[in-house]
């Protein structure tokens, strides 16, 4: 699994994860993952397009993430998960946690507030 | 060791085995559930536990909105469009309730939905048709609404039909595949599809109603391939969040069904036994107060919905195990009811062994403990046994909820009871005849017996003259004779009769031994004496010879080894000349008023028939006009009174000194008789008393 | 199209490096079995879960076991049976010999299993013979 990031306007984070999210794959990324959320970076977009499997691991890490960026009163959102990966989302209820946008320009606003 | 005894008592005991195949074979049946009638007889005694301790409301977890007469008044007559069920439903969610059922099944598409109303108008425009088709239909209406809550829709399981794929939420099983231990419908009844799709929880809608009466509900069942919760368990699973419901089995069938966290027991095949408690009006709410408004969310928030019927006409109402009829909706009530107080019922599989067991050891009383007992006490062990036996079935129900049939073991004991009881009446009056029988003979015997010697003593005594009588008006001769038998026919006999015009001949006589041989022995020799002496040629009559000729005769047939003493005399009337002959016996006595008595001495020879042939003596005296002769048998000496002691010679003559002077042979015999039954008083008396007296008169 | 009730097994090692090759061989399979993408992507995602229990939880010892899978189709239903030899341990419940640290461990822990309950029509757990076999059918 592979994990890079780029910065956007209103310094906000996009991060884009590329590879099987499952215990292999988060081992691959976890620590850079855990930096690339950490202080003082407060708003978050995780691009999931190129992720097409997760498994309860990968929901493991993004919550994990998620968590401590609120802790710090920023916001971390997922950006056009895939069909299949949308469906795991929504049916273990993390999508009512971590909002999920298909709309780069909506995803932008929301974190940026 | 208990069991060894018992063992042994049924090997040896041969009047128990049918009793104890019996039972084995009843408890082999009971086992097998092959009894007949036996289930029927088990679910009255269970629906009695019921009537007997009702379940009790603790929490109020349900509620039932009722689509009853006043909301079918209001709104209409039944089925109401889909759109007002939507509305029911909407005003239901608002009130935030944990799960909401359908206890109705919707199978058809609404034929009131505003597009299909344009059907039944030929001739209407097009364009119009359109419009009204692009509004919701009202199955849509209800599909959203479903929707937003949790909401469970049931289907009703058919056994015919091809098999067919039902929705149904996943399910997780624990143990051996339940699949086939549970009850299978091969399709179903289900919703309009609309709705079904809708439907966040699905439940199979089924009750096991016999003769009208639901006792048992399936928590489970399969339609197809597929398993279903039932509407109750549907229902909690949608309230406590859970994804799937769960089904535990083993190998002897389905154990409980649930959610995480939640256990229900079963029976094996899934289903639950109903605890009911009687009807109750307030778990009933009007459809029409939700719909108008009117009521206090409270009645709703966080309970359990259902949404039913009640309406006459609408629904069967079966009846429940307390008698009641109640709509069908209650019934899921009363099961939401008593998973959450935890007092659901069960029959557990220990049950049937128990049960048997109980009937085995019954069974076992009876036939091997109860024969050896008195019937008084057979009674109060009945009483006692079946009054604890129902005493332990309804305080298991009560306590623990558990299911255990004493009817069965009581039956088969009151049954055993009564079998055995009956058995041992008709052996007793087998027996009793037998004992009776027996009795009859013993009495037809001891009476034959008492008859022969009845008859022998007639005969006996019958041949024996009255002396005083006969010889009433012989004037020369003064002669009396008496015998008291000691028993009932006695060894002495006496006889006496005029052998021609002047000679009287007389005899006295004893018989060595009792009874009736004795008597018949003294019988046959008085007639040989008779007919030997009626033979002989009168004038020279031989008293010594004659005694002669009878001892051949009578010693020829003398099997018994009896022999007879004997006194016999030939008494001349016209000069007093007495000749006589005494074989064997007492000497006679001649008494006279005023004299000391007199031995007659004379000594003839052995008693008769102890030698056969022997020359017997004769020997004469001469009476004179004042002597009595006093001839008895050794009845009279050897009286014995109460002390051992016997009355004796001396004693005899004693007494015959003193008669008087104007006294009778007759007076004599009186007096001498009466003299020693005073001496022997109370004693029995243990030989025939004989007394003969005799006086020439000139 | 394969015929029906065919089956088709892998044998792995309780190591979490099986994974990969597991869900690979899903793939093909099912994939040949007909299933669609959906089907796959379930079926690796519920197995994926399920053998990484088994692997957390299901060993008291640290050797090294066999987790056998077979997977068959019957009509319109697709099976995966997982069967392992370790201690009595049904994937979809909370191992009783490991307590979670705190409230965040339960809950993910949880997750997989609320996955698996929520995404598969059953789930049969049976212990036969010292195995533990865990059946998932959608």
């Amino acid at each position: 699994m592979n994990i890079t990031e780029e910065q956007l306007i209103n310094d906000v984070t996009k991060i884009n994860l590329s590879g099987r999210m499952d215990i292999e794959g988060v081992s691959h990324i976890e620590t850079k993952f855990a930096d690339m959320t950490a202080a003082p970076r407060k708003g978050i977009i995780v691009d999931m397009s190129d992720v097409p499997y997760m498994s309860s691991i990968g929901i493991r890490a993004l919550l994990i993430n998620a968590k401590s960026v609120a802790k710090r009163g920023g916001k971390l959102i997922l950006l056009n998960p895939e069909q299949n990966v949308k469906n795991v989302l929504e049916t273990s209820g993390i999508d009512q946690i971590i909002p999920i946008y298909s709309d780069i320009n909506e995803a932008i606003a929301k974190v940026s507030s | 060791m208990l069991v060894k005894t018992i063992l042994s008592k049924i090997l040896h005991s041969v009047r128990s085995w049918p009793a104890v195949s019996g039972l084995l074979l009843l408890v082999t049946l009971h086992l097998f559930g092959a009894i007949p009638y036996q289930e029927t007889l088990r679910t009255f005694s269970f629906d009695l536990y019921q009537m007997a301790f009702p379940r009790e409301r603790v929490s109020a977890p349900v509620m039932i909105v009722d689509i009853d007469e006043e909301s079918l008044k209001k709104y209409g007559q039944w089925p109401w469009p889909r759109s007002l069920v939507a509305q029911l439903l909407a005003r239901v969610l608002d009130m935030d309730p944990a799960a909401v059922a359908f206890d109705i099944i919707m199978p058809e598409p609404d034929r009131t939905s505003p597009c299909q109303i344009t059907k039944y108008m030929p001739g209407i425009d097009q364009a119009l048709v359109a419009k009204v088709c692009a509004l919701p239909g009202n199955d849509a209406l209800l599909a959203k609404q479903i929707s937003k809550g949790n909401v469970v829709l049931g289907v009703a399981g058919i056994d015919q039909g091809s098999q067919q794929e039902v929705r149904a939420p996943p399910m997780q099983s624990i143990g051996p595949d339940p699949k086939n231990m549970m009850r299978h419908f091969n399709s179903a009844l289900t919703n309009v599809e609309e709705l079904d799709a809708a439907a966040n929880g699905h439940a199979i809608l089924s009750a096991d109603v016999e003769r009208g009466v639901v006792r048992k509900i399936p928590l489970t069942a399969s339609v197809g391939n597929t398993v279903l919760p039932a509407l109750s368990l549907e229902m909690l699973r949608l309230a406590s969040g859970n994804p799937s419901f769960i089904v535990k089995s083993s190998d002897k069938g389905i154990e409980s069904v649930g959610v995480k966290d939640l256990s229900i027991p079963t029976q094996a095949d899934g289903s639950i036994w109903v605890h009911f408690s009687p009807h109750d009006p307030t778990r009933f709410i009007s459809a029409a107060l939700i719909l108008e408004g009117k009521l206090d969310a409270e009645i709703i928030n966080r309970k359990l919905v259902l949404i039913g019927f009640s309406g006459l006409g609408l629904v069967d109402f079966p009846s429940t195990a307390l008698g009641e009829r109640v709509p069908g909706v209650e019934i899921h009530a009363q099961i939401l009811e008593s998973i959450f107080d935890g007092t659901t019922l069960q029959r557990p599989g220990w049950a049937l062994w128990v049960e048997a067991a109980l009937m085995i050891v019954l069974g076992l009383l009876v036939a091997l403990a109860f024969p050896n007992m008195r019937a008084s006490l057979h009674v109060v062990i009945l009483l006692a046994v079946t009054a604890a036996l129902i005493a332990g079935g309804l305080l298991i129900f009560r306590q623990y909820h558990l299911l255990v049939d004493v009817a069965s073991p009581t039956l088969l004991f009151i049954v055993m009871y009564g079998a055995t009881l009956t058995d041992s009446l008709i052996r007793e009056e087998i027996q009793l005849k037998a004992l009776e029988d027996d009795l009859r003979k013993q009495r037809e015997q001891a009476a034959k017996a008492q008859g022969e010697m009845e008859a022998a003593m007639r005969f006996q005594m019958g041949i024996l003259p009255n002396a005083s009588l006969t010889f009433r008006n012989e004037h020369r001769v003064d002669i009396a004779a008496k015998i008291e038998p000691a028993k009932m026919v006695g060894g002495d006999l006496y006889d006496c009769f005029m052998l021609d015009e002047h000679r009287l001949f007389f005899s006295v006589g004893d018989v060595c031994g009792k009874g009736i041989p004795a008597s018949l022995f003294m019988v046959i020799s008085k007639t040989l004496c008779k007919s030997v002496a009626m033979q002989d040629d009168m004038q020279q009559m031989d008293v010594g010879d004659l005694v002669r000729k009878a001892n051949l005769e009578i010693s020829r047939d003398n099997s018994e080894m009896l022999f007879v003493t004997a006194f016999i005399g030939i008494l001349d009337l016209r000069t007093g000349m007495l000749n006589y002959c005494n074989a064997g016996h007492e000497k006679p006595l001649l008494a006279a008023a005023g004299c000391h008595p007199k031995e007659l001495s004379g000594l003839s020879g052995p008693p008769i028939s102890t030698w056969e042939d022997f020359e017997y003596k004769t020997h004469s005296y001469r009476l004179s006009s004042q002597e009595f002769l006093c001839i008895f048998t050794d009845g009279a000496t050897e009286a014995f009174n109460l002390g051992q002691e016997e009355f004796g010679r001396p004693r005899l003559i004693e007494l015959l000194s003193n008669i008087e002077m104007e006294t009778n042979a007759d007076s004599i015999i009186k007096n001498t008789f009466s003299f020693i039954h005073n001496f022997v008083s109370g004693a029995d008396p243990s030989d025939d008393l004989t007394m003969m007296v005799i006086k020439w008169k000139s | 199209m394969i015929e029906d009730s065919a089956t088709f097994r892998l044998v792995i090692r309780n190591q979490f490096a099986e994974l990969r090759p597991m869900s690979a061989w899903l793939s093909e399979t099912i994939k040949a079995m007909g299933g669609s993408d959906e089907n796959i992507f379930n079926f690796d995602l519920c197995a994926n879960e399920a053998v990484t229990n088994i692997i957390s939880y299901g060993y008291t010892d640290q050797g090294e076991h066999e987790i056998i899978l077979d997977i068959a189709v019957s009509g319109d239903v697709l099976c995966l049976k997982i069967e392992d030899d370790g201690t009595p341990f049904n994937p979809l419940e909370k191992p009783e010999h490991i307590s979670p640290h705190n409230l965040e461990e339960a809950q993910i822990g949880g997750l997989g299993v609320d996955l698996i309950l929520k995404i598969m029509k059953e789930c049969h757990y049976t212990r036969i013979n010292g195995k533990n076999i865990f059946k998932m059918c959608a």
